[in-house]
């Protein structure tokens, strides 16, 4: 800083530098950073290796990668979609052959856990299936700008006949199929044309590949637009009509009309070469694949042309029930703590009352039930089901006498305290024995023993055996005592020889 | 204009096709072009819509997965507690709402997940982690309580205390004298609470590493999106303000 005036100083002539920068970063240069980093996320798999427990690291994760892509790649929209079970067990020979170069014994479950670790890198599992997340720097009008790409690789679809699929990112299918700045209609026209270059100089083997590549194209192509439409159908404000989804339906649309044209071109082609070979030959039977492969992107074509004239009327309609209705805007709570800890952080009586609201909330509409006596023979006439034991099996109890709580008083105190009472020949009182007890220099615990005992015996019923009582104790008035360490009812103690007499008298 | 006899027939077709739990169109032609129609046709759209608000029930999602339909509260063709679980007592039913609540949350652990596209398949789940996701949230909540008197004997009558503690005082599992697994355990309960899910098309069982887990279908991705979170939220937003009325 400039100490006097505070203005920064110019540590570079920013004049000097801003106007070669402007000149020497072409926007071209973004395209193709993000397309590198789109590989950064791949070429970390081989890093990874080193990081893995010894009996893991002779396996080549980037490998089994690209092997899984391909698989998906080849399966991809052609009826034979490969699920996750399906792709673990297309990887299991190559890690075979792994462990047979390494010199080790292939085992099934360590190769399956190697298989799994893969995928659930690739599906970027430890963020929950989020997509990465990568920085990078670009220069936007002199200025170093840094951004954040998102980047998917692997997902898990719903496909139409309820399966769950592999599918590529989109990102990830461009990469891997070279289209490294190319746009994707433009890789198309090339492909197309050098079907029709192979076929005219013979090189039918090499058609054929372009072909399928070719098929893959018109499929995301498709796939793209469908997206945009059904965005479009869920959220009118997430695309842009105004330019993007403007240009796309235009570009598209004669696109679409032309590839139309030259597909035919390149059937005919085919097909008038096909005439010229030998009928069930080896060349007649693959340029007889490549027709029909043709002839699927020119269907694939013709439905997206379907989709793309519906295009205009989706958006009126869609603008009629999202932008002139009025609705509240959407934000998500939190599942957990918006709605489960209230829940159960409420009384038990309120919650009850919604119970049935909150149950209907998280079932779709069902057919009520109606009782079938069919199926209700059907249940009856089930074998039984076994047992699940899948808790922990509780041991029976071995009950056993055990005394481990420490007496307050010892038994001698008691025998000492009992000595007192059974010693008694004449009627007392209590405090009478209890002084004559402390006289004698009997520790303060046998004295309330000593009181203990005479509360005890106060009521006979509640003794088991009344008639082996050394005592009788009876409260004759109100008189009170108070000793040193115990006071209370000056109760009368009658000996046992006297209880027969003290009964009859009352 | 009233709809022909063909087009209302029609229209039911394609209601009774929804309200089947496994119908795929791509494995049922009627289904499918029934749905073609309905998402070409604006007559046809209105008239299926029509029937179903009659029947209080509503078109969540119509694609080429299927129609999804949600139910009023009032519908017939809505899910009570008591036919849910016919057997159960009021603490067992009110226990399984936590449990279905406690699986939505499982499978969507942050407010984000709800807003990514329904085709895009949720991570799998145990009954584990789903008895986890519960049991940590009455640990939490008994921790809290623990500078609170306890309740009241008038309170737990009346059914005034938390609703925590029914789920915190139900066991995980034991065995019964057969050596069965126990039915009111919560182990059991969240286990027959997916498997009422899988009937109704909501769940399809998965292997993972060895373990039995439970994976979302589309069908029920877009109607937690789009309707169950809604729901759910504005009982709990009734619920807190009636509390503190």
């Amino acid at each position: 800083m400039n100490e006097q005036d505070g203005t920064p100083l110019d540590t570079f002539d920013t004049q000097f530098f801003s106007e070669p920068a402007l000149v020497l970063w072409d926007p071209l240069l973004t395209r193709q950073l993000r397309v590198l980093l789109h590989a950064d996320r791949l070429l970390s798999l081989q890093s990874r290796d080193d990081h893995r427990p010894p009996e893991f690291q002779h396996y080549a994760s980037l490998s089994l990668a690209l092997k899984l892509f391909d698989l998906i790649i080849t399966h991809t929209g052609l009826g034979q979609d490969i699920e996750h079970s399906q792709a673990i067990e297309e990887l299991l020979p190559l890690l075979e052959a792994m462990d047979r170069g390494a010199g080790i014994e292939p085992e099934r479950a360590r190769a399956v856990h190697m298989a799994e670790r893969v995928l659930a890198t690739l599906y970027n599992e430890e963020e929950r299936r989020g997509p990465f997340k990568l920085d990078y720097t670009t220069f936007e009008q002199g200025e170093a700008v840094k951004r954040t790409l998102s980047v998917r690789l692997l997902e898990e679809r719903h496909h139409v006949d309820g399966r769950t699929v592999l599918r590529l990112s989109n990102e990830c299918a461009n990469l891997l199929l070279n289209a490294l700045t190319v746009n994707l209609e433009d890789a198309q026209v090339a492909a197309e044309a050098i079907i029709e270059w192979q076929l005219k100089r013979g090189r039918i083997q090499e058609a054929r590949g372009s072909s399928q590549w070719a098929l893959q194209h018109s499929m995301r192509l498709r796939e793209h637009i469908e997206r945009r439409l059904l965005d479009t159908r869920r959220d009118l404000h997430s695309v842009d009509w105004r330019e993007e989804m403007r240009h796309t339906l235009d570009d598209a649309l004669l696109h679409v009309r032309t590839r139309c044209t030259v597909e035919h071109s390149i059937v005919a082609t085919a097909r008038e070469l096909r005439e010229q070979l030998e009928p069930g030959s080896r060349q007649a039977y693959q340029l007889a694949e490549i027709i029909e492969l043709i002839e699927t992107c020119r269907q694939q074509h013709l439905i997206l042309e379907r989709r793309l004239l519906e295009a205009p009327r989706i958006f009126f309609e869609e603008q009629e029930r999202q932008i002139f209705t009025l609705r509240p805007p959407l934000l998500f709570p939190h599942p957990q703590n918006d709605l489960l800890a209230p829940l159960l952080s409420l009384p038990r009586a309120h919650v009850v009352q919604t119970l049935d609201t909150i149950v209907s909330a998280c079932f779709p509409a069902s057919a009520p039930g109606m009782f079938s006596l069919a199926r209700y023979l059907h249940y009856l006439l089930q074998p039984r089901r076994e047992a699940q034991v899948d808790s922990v099996p509780i041991q029976p109890r071995e009950l056993i006498d055990t005394d481990y709580d420490q007496t307050r008083f010892t038994a001698e105190m008691v025998e000492r305290a009992e000595h007192y009472l059974a010693a008694l020949e004449q009627p007392k009182r209590l405090s009478e024995v209890v002084l004559a007890a402390q006289d004698a220099g009997e520790s303060v615990a046998v004295l309330e023993v000593l009181v203990f005992l005479v509360m005890d015996y106060f009521d006979e019923q509640d003794s088991p055996e009344p008639e082996k009582l050394p005592v009788y104790v009876l409260k004759t008035d109100t008189q009170q005592f108070w000793l040193s360490t115990v006071a209370g009812d000056d109760v009368v103690l009658y000996p046992k020889q006297n209880r027969k007499e003290h009964q009859h008298a009352s | 204009m009233l709809p022909d006899t063909q087009t209302l027939i029609d229209a039911g077709r394609l209601i009774q096709w929804a309200l089947r739990p496994h119908a795929r169109p791509a494995t049922e032609e009627e289904y499918q072009h029934l749905i073609d129609r309905y998402r070409d046709q604006v007559p046809f759209r209105e008239c299926v819509q029509a029937i179903c608000r009659g029947l209080g029930v509503a078109v969540t999602a119509a694609g080429q997965r299927g129609v999804v339909l949600t139910p009023d509260d009032d519908s017939v063709f809505a899910m009570t507690a008591e036919y849910y679980h016919r057997s159960g007592s009021a603490e067992d039913r009110l226990i399984d709402g936590f449990i279905l609540v406690a699986i939505l949350a499982t499978f969507y652990p942050r407010a984000q997940d709800l807003e990514e596209d329904p085709l895009l398949v949720r991570p799998p789940v145990t009954v584990e982690e789903v008895e986890r996701t519960l049991r940590m949230l009455c640990e939490h909540l008994e921790e809290a309580a623990r500078t609170q008197p306890d309740p009241t004997v008038q309170e737990v009558t009346a059914g005034l205390d938390e609703a925590w503690r029914a789920y915190q005082n139900r066991v995980a599992t034991k065995t019964t004298s057969d050596g069965r697994a126990s039915a009111s355990t919560t182990l059991q309960m969240i286990r027959r609470a997916f498997g009422t899910l899988q009937q109704h098309g909501c769940v399809s069982i998965v292997s993972r590493n060895g373990n039995e887990a439970y994976q979302p279908t589309w069908k029920y991705q877009v109607m937690t999106q789009e309707e169950s979170v809604a729901r759910l939220a504005s009982i709990v937003r009734t619920l807190i303000a009636t509390r503190e009325a």
